[in-house]
């Protein structure tokens, strides 16, 4: 860190020296070198520098930071890890950005009561790491958990493959402590799980940044199920896995996960990981249901007749604990994988009702084959949130432009089939003029109006999230060459 | 439309001048626009099964009522969701859900009449949280219209949605402060294949602790953990006087089941619970039925008190202290502790509520709620709610921006 070799920004030099006494000069970036880093997330068509970066390791420091902003009028943002995949920590407009990655204890693990408390900056799977041996775990299990971090979670209500049984961010927090976009400190909600008043850590959750800076969450642990089946099953047809999906569900069956990867995401997962996938199926299902050992045979055979029924050439089991581990790890890792498969490619994360993947699947082929851009699949398919995959050649500015159409075409079908525009990855920059298309105009002034009331001054997260919040500058040039599933 | 104007329950009258029953949702967003316009209060009414539930109201107003909104909007079975209008009572909404095996496992007493929007708006939850998760866990889309008659939604339809904010979470427990909920799709469950319960009495504090604890990490996955105290549960406990009885649901397969019990029976007396027995069929569905119902009974005073899980057993011994006689039923995996007094103790409720139990339950991180008293006239935010859980400053804020003119519920809510 150079805080104090050069100080090429454009914000006051005064508010620099502030940040600088604040954090310490081992806190503070202002060197354009250092701040590029910065200048996206895991969303890399938009770039936006931020003029100065701070690394707070207190939440008290956090408040002085907001505090000298307000002063000066220059806007300010959070961010964790930077995986967003939507521009949710763009700094539209520059300003200062806050990096919590410096707050990473894991402040408080209590087992009698469910609970712990943990700083923003907390990597997702080292709380699960920690609770190793105690019979718990922390259940969102976001795809980019080796990297994300909770603070982060909190800010974009982040999903995974369990959180078709387990829930997703939101249903595991029970309290936040903040500091608000003036620079108070507050906390809502705390280890218990009944609110007095408002529920306003539920409302923080999914927000985006926008409300206010997140600085201490108080987590659910969820207690490990006795026993646990993983198989896979195995379809000549997407047509048939998709049925089997619409099936399973339909059949009252809640597995902790299911997932399907299509055959194209499947060659390039072997060719990873040597995992056995059969090569010349055109789809696998992930099926996995945990509970009780007692029932769980059961609940095994009856979901292996369900996709028997509709035509599955196999269906095998995991045989081991190991064999299961390795059949997540190829799952969660699709993400660098599928870089063997094009030199650009771009991601949708739109929902379906989940008995309605298989007509949505249909729908994205005839998508992909009218822009003529191939589109292969992965899809959390229990909860009917899709990851259409497109690839192709960035250079090339029809293609570039068709994978934009297609990709919109998408997400309008997703909206038409009663859905969303997004299940986990968040508005960010990259969504935002969906917005006026899922939402009225009254949704949308009553969002604005809430926005108001935790940041009055629009100095937190500008132009995120809300087309509302002020013109959103940012035109879609290109799409996204990161995707993560 | 003018109606019978006594909105009232057992101990609590509205100042309501004008009942307004709309169809639509339209209908209802022009009488809000109307009430803002001349600055008239608006009481929005569900089944008013809880119109006690609350600080006593500020001015007289327009009472409007849901009634006539209580359509099923959109059900695809299969997809696990209902869309409903908010005014659907929660027996109809569960008759719906049970011809097709599915279930909105909330616990909510007095069903024939309670409303789902009543029960989103007051966050009421039942013993089976433990097992199941309570109100903003199956709320995923819901519509309002909110101080100025603006209709506005969050969330939607699917069961996975980061869309906008979330204002599933914030309308629920906001007691119609914010808005007027007119619809609402919540996520369902498959109704098990089969439930019992396991009863055995514990013989003192240190054993339903150590009895608690283990239920919480028990493989048998409990859909409920009560702890039970007083002469109410004596047909399913006996007559072991000023005993404390611990209750748990079991609910799964046939299978599931078999197991189950013979393995928690087996758990319970290695932690000094001896003599359980397994209760099934008709008298389970009524000791349910009747834990459901429990903080709704008629009665002198009921207070709820919300800590972790912890804090149970400690704030029932000291309910026992302030009251033998009391009657309790806690639900003690969630630290959720509903105590009945036949009659106030010394001390009055501000003596219960915030001298004796209030510090205690602040010690497990939680708070006492005042359910049902005499005079609701007589609360104040402290007696009424105990400690808030946000600062007033935020909560008057979100308030102003729904709510500008304040004709929501006045006086009713937490806003200082």
């Amino acid at each position: 860190m150079h805080g104090s070799a050069d100080l090429e920004t454009t914000i006051p030099v005064a508010l620099v020296h502030e940040l600088q006494k604040i954090i310490g000069t081992d806190g503070v970036l202002t060197a354009h070198s250092d701040r590029m880093v910065y200048e996206c997330d895991g969303f890399t068509i938009d770039k936006s520098c931020p003029d100065v970066v701070v690394f707070p390791t207190t939440t008290k420091q956090i408040a002085a930071v907001i505090k000298a902003c307000n002063r000066y009028e220059v806007p300010f943002l959070p961010r964790g890890a930077g995986t967003s995949l939507a521009g949710g920590t763009l700094p539209v407009g520059g300003g200062v950005m806050l990096v919590l990655t410096r707050m990473k204890e894991i402040e408080e693990i209590n087992l009698r009561d469910r609970y712990a408390v943990v700083q923003p900056g907390v990597v997702n799977i080292r709380l699960t790491q920690a609770l190793a041996g105690t019979g718990y775990h922390y259940a969102p299990d976001p795809s980019s958990q080796g990297a994300c971090t909770i603070g982060g979670n909190v800010a974009t209500n982040s999903g995974g493959p369990h959180t078709l049984k387990y829930g997703v961010t939101v249903n595991h927090v029970l309290g936040v402590e903040a500091v608000s976009s003036e620079g108070e400190i507050f906390r809502v909600g705390g280890p218990h799980a009944d609110p007095a008043g408002l529920d306003i850590a539920g409302v923080m959750v999914g927000s985006e940044g926008t409300l206010a800076v997140v600085t201490r969450v108080w987590v659910r642990l969820t207690r490990n199920p006795e026993g646990v089946r993983t198989m896979l099953g195995v379809f000549d047809s997407v047509d048939d896995a998709t049925n089997a999906i619409s099936a399973i569900i339909g059949a009252g069956i809640i597995p902790a996960a299911l997932e399907m990867v299509d055959h194209d995401i499947m060659v390039a997962l072997e060719e990873a990981f040597q995992f056995g996938f059969p090569l010349d199926a055109e789809a696998i299902l992930i099926i996995e249901v945990d509970g009780i050992e007692a029932g769980l045979d059961a609940q095994r055979d009856q979901i292996i007749d369900i996709c028997q029924s509709v035509g599955a050439r196999e269906v095998r089991q995991a045989e081991n604990e190991q064999h299961r581990q390795q059949l997540w790890k190829a799952r969660k890792q699709a993400f660098g994988a599928i870089g063997r498969l094009a030199s650009s490619l771009v991601t949708q994360d739109g929902v379906v009702p989940r008995t309605q993947i298989p007509q949505m699947y249909k729908k994205i082929m005839e998508i992909g084959k009218k822009y003529d851009i191939r589109i292969v699949n992965v899809f959390h398919a229990g909860d009917g949130n899709i990851h259409p995959v497109m690839l192709f050649d960035e250079r090339d500015p029809s293609q570039t432009e068709r994978v934009l159409q297609a990709g919109g075409e998408i997400l309008q079908a997703c909206l038409d089939a009663g859905g969303s525009v997004t299940g986990e990855h968040g508005i960010g920059v990259e969504k935002v003029q969906f917005m006026k298309q899922m939402f009225s105009e009254d949704d949308l002034d009553v969002m604005s109006a809430l926005r108001t009331a935790f940041n009055p001054n629009n100095r937190l997260s500008p132009d995120k999230m809300l087309p509302t919040a002020g013109a959103c500058g940012v035109e879609r040039k290109a799409p996204s060459k990161m995707v993560a599933m | 439309m003018i109606k019978d104007k006594n909105v009232t329950d057992s101990t609590y009258q509205l100042p309501i001048s004008q009942m307004l029953e709309p169809t639509a949702v339209t209908e209802l967003a022009d009488f809000v626009r109307q009430a803002s316009d001349s600055s008239t209060a608006v009481y929005p009414l569900g089944g008013q099964t809880a119109v006690h539930y609350g600080l006593e109201a500020t001015q007289e107003g327009w009472g409007i009522s849901t009634s006539k909104l209580n359509e099923v909007v959109d059900f695809p079975v299969k997809d696990l969701t209902i869309t409903v209008q908010t005014g659907i009572s929660m027996k109809s909404l569960n008759e719906v859900l049970v011809r097709e095996g599915l279930m909105l496992p909330l616990d909510v007493p007095k069903q024939s009449t309670a409303t789902l929007g009543g029960v989103i708006a007051t966050n009421t939850n039942g013993p089976r949280r433990f097992g199941y998760g309570t109100v903003r866990d199956y709320v995923i889309g819901i519509e309002a219209v909110n101080g100025k008659g603006q209709v506005f939604h969050g969330g939607g339809r699917v069961v996975k949605n980061v869309a906008g904010y979330d204002f599933c979470k914030l309308l629920t427990g906001s007691l119609g402060t914010l808005g007027v909920i007119t619809q609402a799709t919540v996520k369902l469950k498959p109704i098990p294949e089969d439930s019992v319960t396991v009863i055995v009495p514990v013989g003192n504090p240190d054993i339903a602790e150590s009895c608690v604890a283990m239920l919480l990490e028990s493989p048998t996955v409990p859909a409920a953990i009560e702890l039970l105290y007083g002469n109410a549960w004596e047909p399913w406990t006996g007559n072991v006087k000023g005993e404390l009885t611990l209750a748990i649901q079991l609910a799964g397969t046939a299978v599931e089941m078999a197991w189950g019990q013979q393995r928690l029976i087996h758990d319970l007396k290695a932690e000094g619970a001896s003599g359980a027995t397994v209760i099934s069929g008709e008298r389970h569905t009524q000791l349910w039925k009747s834990i459901q119902e429990f903080p709704a009974d008629e009665r002198e005073l009921t207070v709820q008190i919300k800590t972790v899980s912890s804090g149970a057993i400690p704030i029932i011994e000291k309910c026992r202290q302030l009251a033998p006689d009391c009657t309790i039923q806690s639900d003690a995996g969630n630290g959720v502790v509903t105590v009945g007094f036949a009659e106030i103790p010394d001390g009055g409720i501000a003596g219960v509520v915030v001298t004796e139990l209030g510090p205690l339950a602040t010690s497990f991180h939680g708070h006492v709620e005042t359910l049902k008293c005499p005079n609701p006239a007589d609360l104040t935010i402290g007696t009424m709610w105990g400690n808030l859980s946000a600062p007033n400053w935020l909560q008057r804020r979100i308030k102003d921006q729904f709510d500008p003119q304040g004709i929501l519920n006045p006086g009713r809510f937490v806003y200082q």
